[in-house]
């Protein structure tokens, strides 16, 4: 059905797949996973005509579609869904899938675009209910719609990305079943790129593993779940075990210096944290590991104070600090270095650092916190007054752990700061955060890529839905069974 | 005949007309810094801006005609009461509605100009009133420029300096930019994102009131005063791009030009029309305004 | 609990209506005449004339009220236009559907008296204008219920190029053809129509039109217009406009220093003197000012002798309204002269006459009526053009006169019936904009 070789694309000296080859047969589930940045997001793209490959070819049903614009490959039969669903607002959810039907379809029939919108909400289980809104759905309501929508375009292979993301483990088994139910009912091939691996093992019938652009894995699920590479890749096997022992002699007798108890948080409704415990002693590096959607980003927020939790203490040096404003946990030492960096783009980078020293006690050390970032981060001093959003990824990482630290923190919170950087940028953010651990600084860092954040801390949190699964130092933790299953599904 | 029609063109009153459009251009660009801090910043649109200004007038105009207060005296203390109005309309206004639908804060901006429109009239009267301050003339030959005018082109450039060292030298002006580009983190540094607000509001407040002590100079002062400049100083912005000030200040400049080359060479009425029509072509070609940065 | 409730709401109801109807049928049966008032009481037009307006009317209708006329009461509504054409329509329509009264009466500006007039008109109601002086109000439309006693536009246009022709060669030793002038208005009905007239008288008087131009009285900078001014160089200038542009038009003159011989203003902003001398001070003398003439200067003793004490009456309930007023502004006498015509000689003349206060009655009472020159309060006499004329409904015999400020008092100085001093023309040399 789908014969893919020599697939390339490069975006400028980058490659962001090399040379990946495979194929899928009629019928079949065939799951691709890998890291963040391995690819596999790229490889869909490509797939449904968002990018064209650099080289390679595409054969789907015979036909070459590699480069073809993504509605004539939409109306060849590959339909598609978003990680991020974005159905339009104003229309009634019928109205959505509808309106996918009619243009998806490439026959522009009302009455046949009706028709698959009714067959699709039924098969997802959404009412059919011509007037139901959209802004009722939750983020399980928002996946099925998602769902439906591509259903609706009648592909005979479907590309389904992330599905699971965001949803609880009831919802993630129920996404999965259906995912199972349109092939065995509809006959529709799938693909399915997931960060999560233990709901997809159960579902496909073949596995691909992407790391760094190249296929390294690919077989039934139980064989690659059990290949060393693939191990290698999600949770690392070289980390450095006496590093850690050290750091846990250092730590026995070390005052506490952040503690939390019994924490709930969420968002409207919706609970992201459950009874978390957490402790981090001074000067202690701790990760907090976990799949997407695992509460990772929650935890943080919390502890700076951006969401209140709604049962729980949270004490930073003794002190609890759950219903202090987040602007003034700030002069408590806390410093959050916050996902995607979120600099001020069209700032300069100096005025950026001088943000973080916006606080009373910092102002008057300014000029003092300045020399120790650009110490710490030589580059920023070179790039010190170019506007932040036009450095790269790597650069606004350090200029956001910089900005952070010119606050002069005890403690610096990490959220995923590797995430969206390149692989070879990625090692170098690692580096980084063990020059701020040497600085003496206590560090609390949030990582998906378990491999790379496992050789920095001395100890870790594996949180997974929300609740605390497992902890250990490092060496612990890389030996954990509980650990490799939210990995891989074993 | 080649050099009679040019001097029929460039003649002394050209240089005049051309020198008029500057210094109009200065008072537009004053009106505009304030309104485009509020903008870029709060990302909210202050219907009411020309209203505020005329509440300053107002003030200048009581303190000066009735309480017999000296001119210098009364413009600071003018400038304190409208950057406190400007933090009030924030407080019991535009912060309850901060994370409402934009066109919500642009009806609720709306009202205001009314109850203050309506406010004048019930206080002050409906009556045109004029500060009575003559101020002399300077002439070079047959030209002849309008001191006041002088005055409000000084206070614009002297404005325009004063908040972009402020922006750019200070904490408080750094994170005023900063805010209008990341709302949500801001607490993460320690700004207390309300405080920078009010701060903000009270800043585009005294804007509007340092307008309000030079206009009053040279025009009368009645409820609906607000009607004659609201709207331009908004084109002006809009067209300088949102919260651009460097942008704001040359779109004053070139919309008086416009207006007053147009109105020498055609009808004044046609000025005006070129100057909206000059304003709806560029937002075809530069919709995010004059030095926005092409994505 | 809330049956009850919503029960006892809809007896309540019942009574409320019904008195209101017992009322009204009450009502019916004594005899009244109910007049909608209609003048801007807020908004820009407000300052410019139209509260003053107000007042002489109302100092008029009240004075009837108490006596009532020929047996019928009268009882007055105000509404206020806010100096919005559609809300002029709108209150209108209001009082005579709502309010049911038996005619509207008042209207300041233009822009207003020219739409209301045709919903008038199509509604069949009467309506009196008493101060809008539009000629196009009735310009060829025929109107049989809407009458005007006040000059219209086009008059004061031709009222001042009369009084420069008859001048230029005597004062400014010019010959008309070697005048220079300039016509400038605000752009709205009123400045338009008033150009019209100066336009015509010009080309009448044979002077040389240097500039012609309109502009909007909101626009913040007439400093373009001053410079063309400066490059044609007029001798007299001709300007319609409302307060505030006039003292943004004259200021922006004095700053860039343009000099002229004459300025011949034409009602609206040129009325109220207070305003013009607190915007430019001395210079506000020797302004001229076409208006109808102030009740207060007009010469009384070619005057009905029942008007003087009426006038005197006027003048003191007025000065009791506003104290503190130097010169008692044209439009007080305007409103009320206008109003008193209708109160003292249609009225009566409708209900005894035509038997009663119905539009036809009002019409039929209108077309009769005949008051020769001294007969109103501002000097002119009553005759309106008949059906089948271009200006049916405008009154034939009115005038307006020319007036000049000096010493802060305003002196009739055209025609010559009227004249209460020599003009002084062209400005004295040493003003601020003399260009001599």
């Amino acid at each position: 059905m789908l014969e893919v070789s020599g697939l390339v694309k490069r975006f400028g000296g980058f490659t962001a797949v090399n040379n990946v080859s495979f194929r899928v047969d009629q019928g079949e589930i065939l799951g691709l996973i890998g890291p963040n940045g391995s690819g596999k997001s790229t490889i869909f793209n490509m797939l449904s005509g968002t990018l064209a490959p650099t080289s390679g070819s595409i054969l789907f049903a015979g036909y070459e579609i590699a480069g073809l614009a993504p509605h004539r490959i939409i109306n060849g039969g590959i339909g598609r869904t978003f990680q991020i669903p974005r159905p339009f607002r104003r229309l009634s959810i019928f109205e959505n899938v509808a309106l996918a039907g009619f243009y998806g379809q490439g026959r522009h029939s009302r009455a046949k675009a009706e028709e698959a919108a009714e067959r699709a909400l039924a098969m997802v289980g959404l009412p059919t209910d011509r007037h139901a809104s959209v802004d009722g759905l939750g983020a399980a309501g928002l996946k099925k719609l998602e769902l439906a929508k591509a259903l609706a375009t009648s592909p005979k292979l479907l590309l389904a990305d992330e599905s699971l993301g965001g949803l609880d483990e009831a919802e993630m088994d129920q996404a999965a079943d259906m995912l199972r139910n349109i092939r065995d009912e509809l006959g529709i091939t799938i693909i399915w790129v997931e960060h999560i691996m233990g709901v997809l093992m159960r579902v496909v019938d073949r596995v691909m593993v992407l790391d760094h652009g190249e296929k390294i894995s690919e077989g039934l699920p139980s064989a690659v779940a059990g290949d060393p590479r693939v191990i290698e890749v999600y949770l690392g096997t070289d980390a450095e075990t006496t590093q850690a022992a050290a750091a846990e002699a250092r730590r026995r007798g070390r005052p506490m210096m952040l503690e939390l108890r019994g924490v709930n948080a969420g968002y409207g409704t919706f609970q992201a944290l459950f009874d978390v415990n957490l402790d981090v002693k001074a000067g202690e590096a701790v990760g907090v590991i976990g799949p997407n959607g695992a509460g990772k980003t929650t935890l943080m927020r919390v502890i700076s104070g951006l969401i209140r939790p709604s049962r729980g203490s949270i004490k930073m040096e003794g002190v609890d600090v759950v219903a202090t404003p987040a602007h003034k946990i700030v002069s408590l030492g806390i410093a959050h270095v916050p996902e995607n960096r979120r600099l001020f783009p069209q700032l300069t980078v100096d005025d950026n650092l001088k943000m973080g020293a916006f606080m009373k006690d910092a102002r008057g050390h300014y000029t003092e916190r300045l020399e120790v970032v650009f110490d710490l981060f030589p580059r920023l001093k070179e790039r010190r007054h170019q506007m932040a959003g036009t450095m790269s990824g790597g650069e606004q990482q350090m200029c956001a752990i910089g900005r952070a630290m010119m606050s002069n923190p005890k403690l610096l919170l990490l959220d995923e700061p590797s995430a969206g950087l390149a692989p070879v940028v990625v090692q170098q953010v690692f580096e980084l955060v063990k020059r701020i651990r040497a600085s003496g600084l206590t560090v609390l860092i949030v990582e998906q890529n378990v491999q790379q954040v496992l050789k920095v801390v001395d100890r870790a949190y594996l949180i997974e839905a929300g609740t605390i699964r497992a902890s250990g130092t490092s060496a612990e933790m890389l030996a954990s069974d509980t650990v490799k299953e939210a990995y891989l599904g074993v | 005949m080649g050099m009679q029609a040019f001097l029929d063109i460039f003649d002394i009153y050209l240089l005049e007309a051309v020198i008029n459009g500057i210094l109009l251009g200065g008072v537009l660009a004053l009106l505009a810094l304030g309104l485009n801090l509020i903008f870029g910043v709060i990302d909210v649109t202050w219907i009411c801006y020309a209203e505020l200004v005329m509440i300053g007038m107002y003030a200048m105009y009581f303190m000066v005609q009735y309480y017999g207060v000296s001119y210098f005296v009364s413009a600071p203390l003018t400038i304190l009461l409208v950057a406190v109005l400007g933090a009030a309309l924030h407080y019991l206004v535009i912060a309850p509605l901060l994370t409402a639908p934009p066109i919500n804060q642009l009806l609720a901006t709306g009202g205001v100009l009314f109850v203050l429109q309506s406010f004048a009239t019930v206080a002050f009267g409906i009556d045109f009133r004029n500060l009575g301050i003559r101020l002399p003339v300077l002439a070079f030959g047959d030209m002849n420029f309008s001191y006041a005018r002088l005055l409000s082109f000084v206070a614009a450039l002297v404005g325009m300096v004063a908040v972009y060292l402020f922006m750019t030298r200070t904490f408080t002006g750094t994170a005023i930019r900063a805010i209008s580009q990341d709302r949500q983190i801001m607490a993460l540094m320690g700004v207390d994102t309300k405080r920078i607000y009010l701060i903000t509001s009270a800043l585009g407040g005294a804007l509007a009131g340092l307008a309000a002590c030079l206009l009053v100079l040279q025009y009368d002062v009645h409820p609906f005063v607000g009607l004659s400049f609201g709207p331009i100083t908004f084109l002006i912005c809009v067209l300088g791009g949102l919260g651009n000030f460097i942008g704001g200040f040359i779109a004053a400049f070139l919309f008086a030009e416009i207006i007053s080359l147009g109105g020498l060479f055609s009808d004044l009425e046609w000025g005006y029309v070129l100057a909206f029509a000059f304003f709806i072509v560029m937002m075809f070609i530069r919709p995010a305004g004059l030095l926005a940065r092409r994505r | 609990m809330r049956l009850r409730m919503a029960a006892r709401l809809v007896r309540g109801l019942l009574v409320a209506i019904s008195a209101t109807g017992l009322a009204v049928s009450a009502h019916a049966q004594e005899k009244k005449i109910k007049i909608g008032v209609v003048f801007d009481l807020t908004g820009p037009l407000a300052g410019g004339g139209s509260e003053l307006n107000y007042v002489g009317t109302k100092i008029i209708l009240d004075h009837f009220a108490k006596s009532g006329v020929e047996g019928y009461k009268i009882e007055a509504v105000y509404a206020d236009a806010q100096s919005k054409p559609d809300i002029a329509i709108n209150e209108s329509v209001r009082l005579l559907e709502q309010e049911k009264v038996d005619m509207v009466l008042g209207f300041f500006s233009s822009a207003q008296c020219v739409p209301v007039a045709a919903r008038v008109e199509q509604l069949k109601k009467f309506m009196w204008m008493t101060t809008c002086i539009s000629s196009a109000v009735f310009n060829e439309k025929g109107y049989k219920y809407v009458f005007r006693p006040q000059a219209s536009g086009d008059q004061f246009g031709m009222m001042t190029m009369d009084f420069i022709a008859q001048n230029a060669s005597a004062k400014l030793g010019k010959e008309p053809k070697d005048l220079r002038v300039a016509i400038i208005h605000e752009d709205g009905a009123y400045g338009v129509d008033v150009s019209k007239g100066n336009e015509a008288g010009a080309k009448k008087a044979g002077f040389n039109v240097v500039l012609k131009e309109g502009y909007s009285a909101t626009a913040p900078d007439l400093s373009a217009l001053v410079t063309k001014l400066k490059r044609a160089k007029p001798d007299v200038i001709f300007h319609t406009g409302y307060n505030p542009d006039i003292t943004l038009l004259l200021r922006q003159a004095r700053e860039q220093g343009l000099k002229f011989a004459a300025l011949m203003g034409h009602g609206a902003g040129y009325g109220v003197y207070e305003k013009l001398k607190e915007g430019m001070g001395a210079d506000a003398t020797y302004i001229f000012n076409a208006d109808p003439i102030s009740i207060w200067l007009s010469n009384q003793k070619t005057m009905d002798p029942k008007l003087p004490p009426v006038i005197k009456m006027v003048g003191e309930e007025f000065d009791r309204i506003k104290p503190g007023v130097a010169i008692r502004s044209a439009h007080v006498g305007i409103g009320a002269s206008n109003t008193y015509v209708f109160m003292s000689d249609v009225l009566p003349r409708a209900i005894k006459k035509y038997g009663g206060v119905d539009p036809d009655a009002l019409r039929k009472a209108a077309l009769d009526t005949d008051i020769p020159e001294g007969g109103t309060m501002l000097g002119f006499g009553v005759k309106f053009y008949g059906e089948g004329t271009p200006m049916a409904g405008q009154n034939e015999r009115s005038f307006p006169v020319v007036i000049q400020y000096l010493d802060d008092k305003s002196h009739v100085v055209w025609p010559k019936s009227q004249a209460q001093r020599e003009a002084v023309l062209p400005l004295p040399k040493g003003t601020t904009y003399s260009n001599q």
